[in-house]
């Protein structure tokens, strides 16, 4: 459907087209959009250059090749101008070692123990593959495609997010549990 | 591969978490129809709108005879090689012998996961020849540099030079590439290294811009190999970061049809004997 959409796009535009390929990709990319910048309105700025840089470049988009790691490629860019614009640069391989939050942090999760939260106490570079992945059910390697890492790079960010976003839900768990 | 019930919870979490924003998806969609009107609005006075100019589609043509070429040129390559070790070459039979090189081979390729089949066109230059997809590049040869670069060019001028240039150097490789090296580094990220794909030599790879955080980032890759008569090829391609799986390994594969047709491979030869 999208090649089709495409085609006929790239023939001749019109703009129920081009609402139809928006509409087809609207939902992930501000969702991916929010959860990256962290603000619905931020992403709706990104969502809207990610859409305009898909229109200007659609003519030269290559047919034979799948829609969607182009298209995320162009979101994860519009993102990271995003995130850089307000010095929140994600950091590349040659600052990889950053660390977590300490094991000892816990957070008020009575009041902010919403898991969208947990996911936003994370860092840029942990929570990017952590939204990647389970907002977009993108693959490892795609991830890594996407931010240009290394898939055991993304493994290794994507194993000690997990880690960290599994311990805060289960102390979650054990003080509402005190909690009732 | 399942997962385990908190993951489940973090993929609902960001689910629920971003649901106010869905809100937004209207007024986003009247802003970009708005943006799109006002620069089709702008172009209208242009020739073509550049944006959504039909592509040139793929030269596919069907019937050739795409498996007995690539034998043939197979051949041909080995051909030049060993006749190089065998005799001093003569020009009027290398030209000969860059004629066994099809004129035309379908190259399959896998571009970001997916293969993709094109029918590229021979070009030939002094002492090499190359492949080329003419659907999306064209060769450009001037004095002592051959210029290959993208057809149709992007207009913005946000987006860096797309090109890759072949020219000859008289030092070795090793040569070439260290002073290549040096010649980079002032650029953000710069890495050397000796490689046996696409070609037998090194290669230099700088990245501009920012090192590699920025989508426009310039990335320039140097492959240097023998050019068997004490010289060195030097090919430079130039992209940029958002490119590098399209541009970029398009401009690598390129060079797996890349082919030395004088008494190259003299040297490189009599060293493997």
């Amino acid at each position: 459907m999208v090649h089709d959409l495409i085609q006929r796009l790239q023939q001749e535009y019109s703009d129920e087209l081009f609402e139809q390929l928006y509409r087809l990709y609207a939902d992930r990319a501000i969702r991916t959009a929010t959860a990256i910048t962290g603000s619905a309105a931020s992403a709706a700025d990104v969502v809207q250059e990610t859409f305009i840089r898909v229109y200007r470049n659609l003519g030269m988009y290559d047919l034979s090749r799948p829609f969607d790691p182009w298209f995320h490629r162009i979101l994860y860019n519009e993102c990271n101008r995003y995130l850089k614009k307000h010095a929140r640069m994600v950091p590349s391989e040659i600052s990889e070692e950053t660390d977590l939050p300490p094991e000892t942090d816990t957070y008020e999760f009575d009041r902010h123990g919403d898991v969208y939260e947990m996911v936003q106490r994370l860092d840029d570079e942990h929570r990017i593959p952590i939204v990647l992945k389970y907002l977009n059910d993108l693959a490892e390697k795609d991830i890594a495609d996407m931010m240009e890492l290394n898939v055991n790079t993304v493994k290794s960010r994507l194993f000690k997010a997990r880690k960290k976003l599994k311990e805060w839900m289960l102390q979650r768990q054990g003080g509402s549990q005190h909690g009732t | 591969m399942g997962r385990e019930p908190w993951e489940k919870e973090l993929k609902d979490g960001l689910e629920k978490g971003t649901e106010d924003a869905m809100k937004q998806q209207d007024e986003i969609w009247a802003s970009i129809k708005k943006r799109i009107d006002s620069e089709r609005a702008s172009q209208s006075s242009e020739p073509a709108a550049v944006p959504f100019a039909p592509r040139k589609t793929k030269a596919r043509r069907s019937g050739r005879k795409t498996a007995s070429w690539m034998v043939g040129t197979a051949a041909a390559a080995v051909i030049v090689l060993a006749l190089s070790v065998q005799t001093p070459p003569v020009q009027a039979f290398i030209d000969q012998v860059k004629e066994w090189f099809a004129p035309q081979k379908t190259v399959e390729q896998e571009l970001e996961g997916s293969p993709e089949t094109s029918v590229d066109s021979l070009h030939e230059s002094a002492d090499y020849v190359i492949y080329i997809d003419e659907s999306r590049f064209k060769m450009i040869q001037g004095e002592g540099v051959d210029r290959i670069e993208p057809v149709h060019k992007p207009e913005d001028d946000r987006y860096p030079e797309v090109y890759m240039e072949i020219s000859q150097d008289q030092e070795a490789p090793k040569v070439v590439s260290e002073r290549l090296e040096a010649e980079l580094s002032d650029q953000p990220k710069v890495e050397a290294e000796a490689i046996q794909e696409p070609v037998n030599g090194f290669e230099v790879r700088a990245v501009g811009g920012t090192g590699g955080k920025e989508w426009n980032d310039p990335i320039v890759r140097y492959y240097i190999f023998d050019n068997g008569q004490g010289g060195s090829f030097v090919v430079k391609q130039q992209y940029f970061l958002e490119a590098a799986e399209g541009y970029g390994a398009r401009f690598h594969n390129m060079m797996k049809e890349f082919h030395i047709t004088t008494n190259a491979g003299e040297k490189q030869a009599g060293e493997g004997e």
